[in-house]
């Protein structure tokens, strides 16, 4: 039986016709795309796309800021954090622009970029003289904003006169289209709230600890008084009085 | 990728026994025609590099296995194979020849296939499970099986061990 079986396959044989129609379809094949790398480009396509999105989305996942931090004295600086809380970018506004130049923090934990923002120069110096320095965290995600305001308040602790807050980025999207940090906006946003006769371009003129002073001097002033009476900017409130506010910047009032 | 006259010694080697594989597994001449160029182009474009003759023949019988196998679950493609659509066979074959053909076929298409490779092809259960991608204890499961068939259908115990 199996003999019989190998007689009939042996007479199941491939014909003339069907070998040189297979013949003909690979020489046209072999012409038809010089077999060339491009043969394989539609296999290609899926698993380029593929590697194009996995890289957009890195780069996405890694590289698109999701909160700031803003540190204010005057200079004013912000440090860009993705959702790693590593810093993907500085900027500066005011002095800081140059400040900016001078440091490294790229890619830094934003502990670690802090620490080295203290300890530079002009912030150094000023801190060592006691001047109000205000650090804002900024962000969509009130969750990660904060864990960074937890992070940042026991930082700040261990400075005289610094002050931390935590804003929505919708509260301050503005401040860059007025050239001020985000910090020194939610500062002219709070002078306004208290009634403040005030300017971004005072706001932008004066540091921290003058602004400080001045939103003690419109709580004392809104305290003591009924009147539609506005606080003033310095220029104004100088012809008025003068008064000294904790780290001896002139105070504002009206 | 491999020369013209590379290909068509191929060709010439091995479109039988690819013929022989489709007839197990495809019931028309355009499938039969759709696993030769599948399989003589896989040719073509690989860069294997076969040790032996033997060695070269199992890769040609894996590669046409698996395309006739890719061809029968593609939508549009009948999943039966009936002896009277089957197209091409030898036309004058000894009524007794055929009732051995008509047996064969009429075997689940895993059991035939183990039986050409086994009777016909003369491969070991293991070297067919390397060919297939099965277990060895599951070809000679198989091949104990479709023997246990054949003697029904055939009576007799001409398919031996």
């Amino acid at each position: 039986m199996e003999n019989k079986l190998k007689r009939v396959l042996d007479q199941v044989t491939a014909e003339e016709e069907l070998k040189n129609r297979t013949r003909k379809f690979l020489r046209e094949e072999r012409n038809r795309s010089g077999i060339s790398p491009w043969r394989s480009l539609p296999r290609l396509i899926p698993a380029a796309a593929c590697m194009v999105l996995l890289v957009v989305w890195g780069y996405w996942l890694y590289f698109v800021p999701t909160a700031t931090i803003s540190i204010d004295i005057n200079p004013s600086l912000e440090l860009e954090l993705n959702r790693f809380d590593r810093v993907v970018g500085l900027r500066g506004y005011g002095d800081g622009e140059d400040l900016a130049q001078t440091l490294s923090v790229t890619h830094l934990d934003y502990d670690q970029a802090m620490e080295q923002i203290m300890q530079s120069q002009p912030i150094a110096d000023l801190l060592a003289q006691d001047a109000v320095m205000t650090v804002g965290v900024i962000g969509r995600d009130n969750a990660q904003t904060a864990r960074l305001l937890v992070s940042v308040e026991f930082h700040a602790a261990q400075q005289e006169n610094t002050y931390c807050y935590q804003a929505h980025r919708e509260e301050v999207e503005h401040a860059h289209e007025l050239g001020m940090s985000y910090g020194k906006y939610y500062a002219l946003l709070e002078l306004e709230t208290l009634g403040a006769e005030v300017t971004a371009e005072d706001v932008q003129n004066m540091t921290m600890g003058e602004i400080w002073d001045m939103k003690e001097q419109c709580k004392n002033h809104n305290a003591q008084s009924t009147s539609q009476d506005q606080c003033q900017t310095e220029s104004e409130h100088q012809s008025h009085s003068g008064h000294s506010g904790e780290n001896g910047h002139n105070g504002h009032g009206g | 990728m491999r020369s013209e006259q590379e290909v068509n010694a191929a060709i010439d080697r091995y479109a039988d026994t690819i013929r022989r594989v489709c007839m197990l597994y495809l019931k028309n001449s355009a499938d039969t025609e759709d696993v030769f160029q599948t399989v003589f182009l896989k040719y073509l474009l690989s860069d294997q590099v076969f040790e032996s003759q033997e060695h070269e023949k199992a890769w040609f019988l894996r590669v046409a296995v698996n395309a006739c196998k890719d061809l029968r679950k593609s939508f549009f493609r009948s999943r039966t194979v009936s002896l009277e659509e089957l197209t091409d066979l030898p036309a004058q074959l000894p009524e007794d020849h055929r009732e051995v053909l008509e047996a064969v076929l009429s075997l689940p298409r895993k059991n035939r296939e183990v039986v050409y490779l086994h009777y016909y092809e003369g491969y070991t259960a293991p070297q067919i499970s390397q060919i297939l991608g099965k277990n060895a204890s599951t070809v000679y499961t198989l091949l104990t099986r479709s023997r246990q068939m054949l003697r029904e259908k055939l009576g007799g115990d001409e398919f031996g061990e």
